[in-house]
């Protein structure tokens, strides 16, 4: 909470002073006495204090999963729960940082009462993911204006923007092993998978009795084995990577979160550990596991740590864009960091727009050092000047070098859900 | 320490100013002013209330000399409806091809180099070539069959003296010249899918 | 897909219009005659399209210069018309106010951004000078001069907080109840002092000399120390 003396009424002194001067030295007590309307006034700002906000804020959606696409309305409301009337009380609500307005204003001021409740509604675009309002900004001032309180009143809200992911891009482990949620190797699991001949030793429950009693031969039913995965989720958050199609799209960080985001929920249904981590402002570190608190762990780290933010660093565009300057020995030290807190049998799913080489090397490092890897990277690169199609062509050459190098890339247009893609992905591994 | 005085003594001429406003209304008091007496000194009681008028255009003055570069305080909330914006990809490169050539330093003239260089290395290595290979057609040249191109990216071979000089013609520098060739040759040429 | 174009950070309408009806209101104070109040209407009414004349509309205005070609025509207009009258005194009590209203509508326009604080003090400035030449000229009564000081300054006080509810809102923001409460608290004000400043002018005629030098030093001193 800031409290301000805004100091508007400052130059009103200067009127009853020039009243004071003129009446005097020229003999007009009419005007001498305008001085004393002026100090009145100059005087006003002096009877008042800064007010004590107390307030809550509620938000409605009018559709809390919507399609993508949909505007979506948002309806806050505010209450002054304290014992002081808010004279002028300035409301900006958090609109989530990736989503635009497209109707209405987020902006709202008025007269509140105690007990009273102001509402305001207006539009914003929904984009694929899952988006946190951030803390409205109030600003408080008093009935004069001489002093403001800026403060902020949070309320956890958020826009959950429809996009399932239907299969997860978690790939075979070298050892054999399928990695999928359900494996694909014969074991003890619930679901049936074949039939072989009897080996000494099998267990009697596995015995098919009914073809023994038919057959007399001896088989043992291999039912499919659930095998829970590890898989990390990496996001790339280097001030390299914040770069977007074109003024006022979501940057590549923010797709990747809502990638990340959707992920998470996905993979929280199943029995695979989930872990996350970032590159970016500073390495974050989630050791893959399950449960509700993990998972509430996970949602908070996305809430809430540095490297999650969508807003780009501030520095990116000052430094005319300046792609990965100083950042490559930062990249290594983060990588380094992670690489050796990382478990051996934990797959990596690295999600960057690919945007330079230091993050595609960093990939081969991590898959040469065992860890099964794939990578999803949103496109934000378009066709126009020359070194926006000199980006898109090298983003082209980054994703063949890694898949040259066994590591798979999921190709993301954004305008695409994920979803469907990482569909269609598995299609096109099916047929191949 | 210094901000508590200049508090104390504000407060006390505050203080003192409204004991004299006080003092100014109970009859008695006044008469005891050797106002008659000043007023005599000076002539006229014209001039006494004068000064006074002086005065309050003194502080006047000076009141609207700090008002001249004083502003409201306020806050500046956030602008939420749109979204924050990002540098294109490829934008830094655009911004050093369209400078002034003067206004690119060493740096800048290293950052495009290697760029390109690495992106020429990497689209050789899609051919199926070895890393050494790729590097090694890069140096020759052989990666493109745009001669300034091929000259810009090779380390040992510079550009040759009408290639230096064309550039200059048109207010590119050999870089620029040389750059934006390599990456018309990356963007059109080369590597494909 | 639909985007908000550009955020428009202008003063906000109401604001701009109670400023510039009170602003005009100190300028009738001081105005009495019929010839003077034509002038003001047209002035209000200029300043008004100035204002219209740079705002930004959804669906953008057809022969978008109108408005702010005829406000100005109007303003300069009226402005030339108190200089010609035929009686000096008349200019004298007009033309102030006048300047201070079209300089009132060209900070809250805004003519630049950041120059609309200045404009609106640089308005408030004129019309004060405004009331000095009148107190000075005509010797006139105190309840003129008190009410067009106050009504100058509750226009100033209206305009600020106009372009601050923009700055920090939007002009499409809903800020109608705060505006006018505003407005209404500072009227209200500058009524009151209006009310206190001709009770001391009655009971000024009884003050002695000395307690005149006693109040004029306190109150200087008080008004530097409010400035600080």
């Amino acid at each position: 909470m800031t409290v301000r003396a805004t100091g508007r009424w400052r130059g009103i002194v200067a009127v009853a002073l020039l009243f004071v001067a003129v009446g005097v030295l020229t003999d007009r007590p009419a005007t001498l006495l305008a001085g004393v309307v002026g100090a009145g006034l100059a005087a006003y700002p002096k009877l008042s204090r800064p007010p004590t906000v107390d307030l809550e804020l509620e938000r409605h959606l009018g559709d809390a999963r919507p399609a993508c696409g949909e505007p979506v309305t948002v309806t806050t409301r505010v209450t002054n729960t304290g014992s002081h009337t808010l004279a002028d009380c300035r409301v900006i609500d958090g609109v989530p940082a990736m989503l635009s307005v497209a109707g209405g204003s987020p902006r709202h001021a008025a007269v509140l009462r105690p007990g009273e409740t102001t509402e305001f509604s207006y539009a914003v675009e929904s984009e694929p993911g899952r988006h946190q309002f951030d803390p409205a900004t109030v600003i408080a001032r008093d009935i004069t204006g001489a002093h403001e309180v800026e403060t902020t009143v949070a309320a956890g809200t958020e826009i959950q923007v429809e996009d399932a992911v239907p299969e997860l891009p978690i790939r075979p482990q070298p050892d054999g092993y399928a990695g999928r949620l359900v494996t694909d190797e014969g074991g003890s699991g619930i679901e049936f998978h074949s039939v072989r001949e009897y080996r000494p030793g099998d267990p009697i429950g596995r015995i098919d009795s009914k073809r023994w009693a038919r057959t007399g031969e001896l088989t043992t039913v291999e039912f499919r084995e659930e095998r829970p995965a590890s898989v990390l989720l990496l996001v790339d958050a280097r001030p390299a990577a914040y770069r977007a199609e074109a003024d006022g799209r979501p940057n590549a960080v923010a797709h990747c979160l809502a990638g990340v985001e959707q992920l998470v929920s996905a993979l929280s249904d199943t029995r695979d550990a989930v872990g996350l981590a970032a590159f970016g402002r500073e390495l974050c570190f989630r050791a893959p596991g399950v449960g509700t608190d993990h998972e509430t762990a996970l949602w908070q780290l996305l809430a809430t740590h540095p490297a999650f933010d969508a807003t780009p660093p501030g520095q990116v565009r000052a430094r005319g864009g300046a792609e990965g300057i100083g950042s490559d020995d930062e990249l290594d030290r983060q990588a380094t960091l992670l690489r050796k807190q990382l478990g051996t049998d934990t797959q990596v799913v690295v999600l960057s727009p690919l945007s330079d080489e230091h993050i595609v090397e960093t990939v081969r490092t991590l898959a040469a050092s065992g860890h099964t890897t794939t990578v999803i990277s949103p496109d934000v690169t378009a066709e126009g000047s020359l070194g926006q199609r000199l980006a898109r062509r090298e983003r082209r050459h980054r994703l063949r070098a890694l898949r040259g190098a066994d590591v798979p890339v999921v190709d993301w247009d954004p305008e695409t859900p994920l979803g469907t893609v990482l569909l269609a992905e598995e299609k096109r591994r099916w047929s191949a | 320490m210094n901000a508590t005085a200049r508090r104390l003594g504000q407060l006390a001429l505050a203080v003192a100013s409204v004991v004299a406003v006080g003092l100014a209304l109970v009859p008695g008091v006044v008469a005891l002013l050797p106002v008659e007496a000043v007023v005599a000194w000076l002539g006229n009681d014209y001039f006494l209330l004068g000064a006074f008028g002086g005065v309050a255009l003194a502080v006047l003055g000076w009141a609207v000399a700090r008002r001249a570069t004083g502003r409201v305080e306020q806050a500046a909330p956030p602008d939420p409806e749109t979204v924050p914006n990002a540098p294109r990809p490829g934008e830094r490169v655009d911004d050093l091809l369209a400078r002034w050539p003067w206004r690119l330093d060493r740096s800048d003239r290293e950052y495009l180099r290697g760029r390109l260089r690495t992106a020429a290395v990497y689209s050789e290595l899609g051919t199926g070539r070895s890393r050494t290979a790729a590097r090694e057609r890069v140096e020759s040249g052989a990666w493109t069959d745009d001669p300034v191109a091929a000259r810009y990216l090779s380390e040992s071979a510079g550009p040759t003296v009408t290639q230096r000089l064309r550039p200059m013609l048109r207010g590119d520098s050999w870089t620029q010249y040389g750059a934006r060739r390599a990456a018309r040759a990356l963007v059109e040429g080369g590597g494909g899918r | 897909m639909v985007r908000v174009s550009g955020v428009s950070h202008r003063p906000t309408p109401l604001a701009t219009a109670l400023a510039l009806l009170l602003a005009a209101v100190s300028t009738a104070i001081l105005s009495p005659t019929v010839a003077q109040r034509v002038a003001i209407v047209a002035a209000v009414v200029g300043a008004g399209l100035l204002v219209v004349g740079g705002r930004e509309f959804a669906t953008a205005l057809p022969l978008g210069w109108l408005p702010t070609a005829l406000g100005a025509a109007l303003v300069l207009g009226s402005i030339l018309r108190g200089e010609t009258l035929a009686d000096p005194r008349h200019s004298i009590e007009l033309v102030p106010g006048l300047v201070g209203i079209a300089l009132l509508g060209l900070g809250l326009r805004p003519l630049r951004g950041r120059f609309a604080r200045r404009f609106v003090s640089a308005g408030l400035a004129a019309m004060v000078v405004g009331v000095g030449l009148v107190g000075i000229f005509e010797g006139a009564g105190p309840l003129r001069l008190l009410g067009a000081t106050a009504a100058a300054i509750a226009a100033w006080d209206v305009a600020e907080h106009g372009i601050s509810l923009g700055e920090q809102l939007r002009t499409d923001a809903e800020t109608r109840s705060v505006e006018l409460l505003h407005t209404g608290a500072t009227s209200a004000y500058g009524a009151v002092t209006v009310v206190v400043a001709l009770i001391i002018y009655d009971y000024g005629a009884t003050l002695s000399l000395g307690a005149l030098v006693l109040l004029l030093g306190a109150a200087v001193t008080l008004l530097a120390l409010l400035y600080r």
